[in-house]
């Protein structure tokens, strides 16, 4: 993280439309290089924020700068130096990828060679292909490859890979993470968890039009009451007695002693004295897996209820 | 100006693929043009004309309506503006793209339907084709204009599909473009002056029929450019470019103000019905540029014989006479009138005609009765009528094209025409004058003075019909009235009124002690003297009606002694029957030459190619009689 003033920046955030408060006062900064994800149930206000930093959307109260434009005041200034790949959207039945590319280069100052990004998307042998024709995970890259074409570094991708198979999902994660290897900002808002998890340097999750948690995936797993799971198995049965306990901490052996299953508070100094442990008492150690707490775990606890129901 | 040509481009791509715009631009008006094209055309050209000017329109409609205003919704209710929503652009580059695509989709079809009309069914190859270009890229892109509008006012495909039906239709059938707008009861036509597709059909139908410029045109065109402006204005403004923007019902009232223009002209227009008019002068042109064919027929010509012949009429000239029948190549596309038995002259010409009541000379008269006793004109084949006054308004009427009227010069002291009562006065007024009406003329006028009268080239009206009337007016004898012709002619409450008048004697006499030997005897010797004589009726006078008089007027000539020849020559107004000339004719069964009453027997009578109507031709006017 740099000292140098945050990418975006919300401040009070508030969107309502009539009665109903879509966002009611969120407040957080996106640095350079980051990806940044809003995590959420539908409904929660995710798009509603996404699409305000965009400037497609006018704010009811809040202060918000993005690339240190207003999008309220300077949308035309600030579409032009972001790139976004929306939720709906579609193009034209009868466009084809590279028509489409070279039509949205021309709405920007600056673009890059349509044919390197389509290549380097793997669209490039679509390149005459209707839009009605291309599959899912097609479509979805060329919204990539439109989101890119002004050569942005900040990037809003709502919802990359929702309604997608997971075998193109994974596609697309590795399109992320090789865009946040060229060093861009990313804001990116999902209902997935392992999306976040995998992706977002810092998630923001999102309930409501609140934010009701934020930090690195880690930080978020840490500060939940939910307990790491462990799991150790050795050749030889273990000794009956004297296993180190931490306070918080419960033991369960398999009938035949060779299985450990331990729910730890803090499983990583837990783990040291249990290997410590079976190393004096002369077993050979087979496996160790441990299992944190997801950021589901951290959701429900949150909110009492399931991220996706 | 980068994303303008990006968006034209693409659009005009997207346009190219979507079968919808090949119907709707070339499949849609193609059915129509060779349904209409089989049962209008003809291959004569005045129906192709009405029938590309209505495909065109179709096409403008089509384009412009349907093109423009249920793309964009589709494109809004597809979420595809919402992608645009995020780039750097303002709605302008798509809407004038929408615009340019519209124009250049438009031009080819408009071209191919004019090639077509010209090869296919002979219509001429317009003669102001930039005109024609200007005036059609200013209505589709005004229709076009209006269909952004449509679509920023609507919520959904379907009120976009009604909006567009509700312009659609009434502009299609009450512009003109597919009746003429003349057939349309009055207060449709007034309706019809509020629609932008009236004010286009009738540009068009100025540029193909009657070679008008687009500076003839200026009203409609300004009013198209000025919907453009207003369009795009407010298209720009109500702009949406996500479907869950709504917009209010009332929202829809802002296409009253695309039709604002429209609003002021057609208010201006119900007064001065200046474009009513004009619609009924071009149907008026159109129907004179039929083409007609009249086969083996005896034609009087400038010889003042009468030959075998066949004319052919096109373009309300006389194209060419045939001395043998020509192939039938020659006329298979035209309206073919069999000749034989029927002779063919230029039309007649009456000389003087006063607009006024034959049963009450000072009584009132109504601009319809006006309008009537000249269509009695046309219909005893009598083509130009000169007045003596008060026919200025009714002489523009007929120039203009707007009613079916004679040709109507004006005539009076200051042309020169003199009205004398007797010999001595005629030899007076020799100096002065032009034309002498001696109709007046009681007693036998000298020889001497006949000869001064050839010498100065005088010309000399006796309008001996004036005098046969006269004196059945103080006989109380209405034989005139009884002559077949003018039963039906005249309107028949006007024909008894009339006969009740003479027959009580209440009739006052245009001439006093009128003589009609005398008078005849005058014309006889005038002839023999080599007077130029000139034919006319002074119908309007007491008991002398008008249109028919003019036939009496020749069988009284001929019975006189003036030989037939003489008399046509004079009732015709010196017009002949000659290859490249005005298609004014009269033609009529049985020979004059050897009957002169044989025109009395009126077969057709054609005013610059236009076969006038005959059957019909009171029917605006006997309306309250039937």
């Amino acid at each position: 993280m740099t000292a140098a003033a945050p990418v975006i920046s919300v401040r009070g955030l508030i969107k309502s439309y009539g009665d109903f408060k879509a966002v009611r006062g969120i407040d957080f900064d996106v640095h350079a290089g980051e990806v940044f994800g809003l995590l959420g149930p539908n409904g929660a206000g995710k798009t509603t924020t996404v699409e305000i930093l965009e400037g497609l959307r006018q704010r009811t109260a809040g202060d918000v700068k993005v690339l240190g434009f207003d999008p309220n005041a300077q949308p035309g200034a600030l579409k032009d130096r972001i790139g976004v790949s929306l939720q709906a959207t579609n193009l034209q039945d009868k466009i084809t990828v590279l028509e489409a590319v070279e039509l949205f280069s021309a709405f920007y100052s600056r673009s890059i060679s349509g044919e390197g990004i389509l290549k380097r998307l793997q669209l490039w042998e679509k390149r005459n292909a209707f839009y009605q024709t291309l599959s899912g995970g097609q479509k979805q890259r060329l919204a990539l490859a439109l989101a890119m074409i002004n050569d942005p570094q900040l990037i809003f991708l709502d919802e990359p890979t929702t309604g997608l198979d997971a075998q193109v999902r994974l596609e697309i994660h590795s399109l992320i993470e090789e865009l946040r290897s060229d060093n861009r900002t990313i804001l990116l808002t999902t209902h997935y968890i392992e999306e976040a998890e995998k992706l977002c340097d810092r998630v923001a999750i999102v309930d409501e039009g609140r934010i009701i948690a934020m930090g690195t995936p880690r930080e978020l797993q840490a500060k939940t009451l939910g307990q790491s799971r462990i799991e150790i198995k050795c050749e030889q049965p273990l000794p009956a007695d004297n296993a180190p306990v931490n306070e918080g901490d419960h033991l369960a052996f398999s009938d035949d002693r060779r299985t450990l299953t331990v729910t730890a508070v803090r499983p990583a100094r837990t783990i040291v004295d249990l290997v410590k442990w079976i190393d004096q008492s002369g077993c050979e150690l087979e496996d160790i897996h441990l299992e944190r707490p997801t950021l589901e775990d951290v959701f429900i606890e949150l909110t009492g209820k399931r991220l996706r129901e | 100006m980068r994303p303008y040509l990006a968006n034209i481009r693409i659009n005009l791509k997207l346009t190219m693929r979507d079968r919808m715009v090949l119907f709707f631009n070339f499949a849609f008006p193609l059915v129509f043009f060779f349904i209409f094209g089989q049962i209008f055309g003809r291959g004569d050209a005045s129906g192709i004309t009405q029938v590309i000017s209505m495909v065109l329109i179709l096409g403008v409609l089509g384009t412009g309506l349907f093109g423009a205003g249920l793309r964009a919704v589709q494109e809004r209710e597809q979420n595809i503006l919402r992608r645009f929503k995020v780039a750097p652009i303002s709605a302008a580059p798509l809407l004038v793209a929408s615009l340019v695509t519209g124009w250049v989709t438009y031009l080819p079809s408009a071209l191919l339907f004019i090639l077509l009309g010209h090869f296919q069914y002979g219509m001429p190859i317009p003669a102001q084709p930039f005109s024609l270009f200007a005036i059609l890229s200013l209505g589709v892109i005004a229709f076009r204009a209006v269909g952004l509008v449509i679509a920023s006012v609507v919520n959904s495909m379907q009120e976009s599909q009604v909006l567009v039906q509700l312009l659609y239709l009434p502009m299609l059938f009450l512009s003109g473009a597919t009746f003429p707008l003349g057939l349309l009861p009055n207060w449709l036509q007034i309706a019809a002056q509020f629609l932008p597709a009236t004010y286009l059909n009738t540009g068009i139908t100025a540029i193909l029929v009657r070679n008008e410029s687009l500076a003839e045109n200026a009203w409609p065109a300004t009013a198209l450019a000025l919907t453009t402006a207003v369009s795009m204005f407010i298209s720009t403004k109500l702009f949406r470019w996500e479907k869950e923007e709504k917009i209010s019902a009332s929202a829809k009232l802002w296409l009253l103000a695309v039709f604002a223009p429209f609003a002021v002209l057609g208010v201006w227009q119900a007064q001065s019905k200046e474009t009513i008019n004009k619609s009924k002068a071009l149907t008026r042109d159109i129907q004179r540029i039929r083409t007609t064919f009249i086969r083996n027929a005896r034609v009087f010509d400038d010889s003042g014989s009468a030959r075998a012949a066949s004319l052919l009429i096109r373009n309300g000239k006389i194209e060419e006479i045939y001395a043998t029948e020509p192939a039938k190549s020659v006329y298979e596309k035209a309206a073919v009138i069999e000749g034989a038995g029927k002779t063919v002259l230029p039309a007649l010409a009456d000389h003087l005609v006063e607009l006024t009541d034959p049963a009450a000379p000072a009584g009132p008269w109504k601009r319809d009765d006006v309008r009537r006793a000249l269509a009695a004109y046309l219909f005893s084949g009598i083509t130009s009528v000169a007045v003596l006054e008060d026919g200025d308004k009714f002489a523009a009427e007929a120039r203009q094209g707007e009613r079916l009227l004679p040709e109507i010069t004006v005539t009076g002291a200051t042309a020169g025409f003199v009205r004398v009562t007797s010999a001595e006065e005629l030899a007076k007024r020799v100096a002065d004058a032009r034309v002498i009406d001696i109709s007046g003329v009681r007693e036998a006028i000298p020889a001497a003075v006949l000869r001064d009268v050839s010498k100065s080239g005088v010309a000399l009206l006796p309008a001996l019909v004036s005098v046969e009337a006269s004196e059945q007016a103080v006989k109380g004898a209405p034989e005139l009235l009884e002559r077949g012709l003018i039963q039906q002619v005249m309107a028949r409450p006007r024909l008894e009124a009339l006969r009740r008048l003479v027959q009580s004697r209440k009739l006052k006499p245009a001439v006093e002690q009128a003589n009609l030997g005398v008078a005849s005897v005058n014309l006889r010797l005038a002839s023999a003297e080599g007077v130029r004589l000139v034919m006319g009726t002074g119908s309007g006078r007491p008991l002398v009606p008008h249109g028919p008089a003019i036939h009496r007027e020749l069988q009284l000539w001929t019975a006189a002694g003036v030989p037939a020849p003489v008399a046509l020559r004079a009732a015709t107004g010196g017009l002949v029957l000659r290859k490249g000339g005005a298609a004014t004719l009269l033609v009529v069964d049985g020979n004059p030459l050897a009957d002169i009453s044989a025109t009395e027997r009126v077969s057709a009578v054609f005013l610059k190619g236009e076969r006038v109507p005959r059957s019909t031709l009171f029917e605006e006017y006997d309306e309250d009689a039937k």
